[in-house]
């Protein structure tokens, strides 16, 4: 096997962040149509596990879950280029985190934003108190076909969900921030996240942190397997 | 002399009432009767909070161009 070969296909496939003209999925990692970077061990970057390790992080899911004994999640990478002639288009998928046969306040998402992110650049949108009518919704909307999901953990939102939203007052809100903000959200409240509409990139890493007394045995036996073979799991930290 | 009583550093904050408990019993922004005076009022109040500057801004900077070099890198 010819070593230079082997070098040329295994590195640089050509991405370069000052040549706009090289954002082209042949030059990228797979990034989903929502920005995901789920492979190449992206979530075990040794710059992803500084930022989940950074205190001002830590400290918020302490305050919040009341505990300092708490277990990370090992979630995905986001970036989203300013330019998207070359992927898939970003359709909205407004959905919760949650199974609606679990309610209550279960989970505390996250994400840490490292680009500026205003109203017009790509990012999180919330439907801004629907975590406290998430109950009422379910119960209403309960003969809802559901949207199919890997996961019971994930609920869509449909068009009548939508409708249903609108109808009780809720407003969808752009979240901004600059970088180094933590911007956190209840698992219940709907949300999504929109595509940029200017010349600026949006780049998050998604952190949630857990108790650990939240947490069977055979989560941890997973958990544990994920580390060792670099995988990312989604969010309730698992 | 050997210690009469083991010193404990109170953790206030972790005495205080849980953000869980009282969105437990709340489904509209008049049942929750407890505010912080951070942003787990927010957080309570309106389903999502920014929390500014949980990490310094240099070190924001240098992550986001750790992002940039690992994308670079395959």
């Amino acid at each position: 096997m010819n070593l230079h070969l082997l070098i040329a296909t295994s590195s640089n496939i050509g991405f370069d962040r000052n040549d706009p003209s090289t954002i082209k999925r042949k030059h990228l990692p797979v990034i989903n149509e929502k920005g995901m970077v789920l492979d190449y061990a992206g979530p075990h970057e040794n710059f992803v596990w500084q930022v989940r390790s950074e205190p001002g992080v830590v400290e918020v899911f302490e305050k919040v879950h009341g505990t300092k004994d708490l277990i990370v999640s090992f979630d995905a990478i986001n970036i989203g280029f300013h330019d998207r002639s070359d992927f898939p288009a970003n359709k909205p998928w407004p959905h919760q985190d949650q199974d609606p046969a679990k309610p209550g306040f279960r989970c505390l998402q996250g994400l840490v934003n490292l680009q500026p992110c205003g109203e017009n650049d790509g990012g999180l949108i919330v439907a801004r108190g629907g975590h406290l009518l998430s109950e009422d919704f379910h119960k209403d909307m309960a003969d809802e076909t559901r949207i199919p999901a890997w996961t019971s953990e994930w609920y869509g939102f449909t068009d009548n969900g939508m409708k249903w939203i609108k109808d009780h007052g809720l407003e969808w809100v752009k979240v901004c921030a600059d970088p180094g903000d933590l911007i956190l959200w209840d698992s219940r409240t709907p949300h999504y996240n929109v595509p940029t509409t200017s010349k600026q990139d949006r780049m998050a890493i998604y952190t949630c942190f857990m108790p650990v007394s939240e947490v069977t045995q055979e989560d941890l036996i997973r958990k544990k397997h994920a580390f060792e073979g670099n995988f990312s799991l989604y969010n309730l930290s698992l | 002399m050997a210690p009469s009583a083991i010193e404990v550093t109170p953790t206030e904050a972790y005495n205080a009432p849980s953000v869980k408990k009282i969105l437990a019993n709340s489904r509209s922004v008049a049942d929750i009767k407890v505010t912080f005076g951070d942003f787990r009022d927010d957080l309570m109040r309106d389903g999502y909070a920014v929390v500014k500057g949980a990490i310094p801004r240099d070190r924001a900077d240098s992550y986001g161009s750790a992002f940039y070099d690992f994308l670079e890198s395959l």
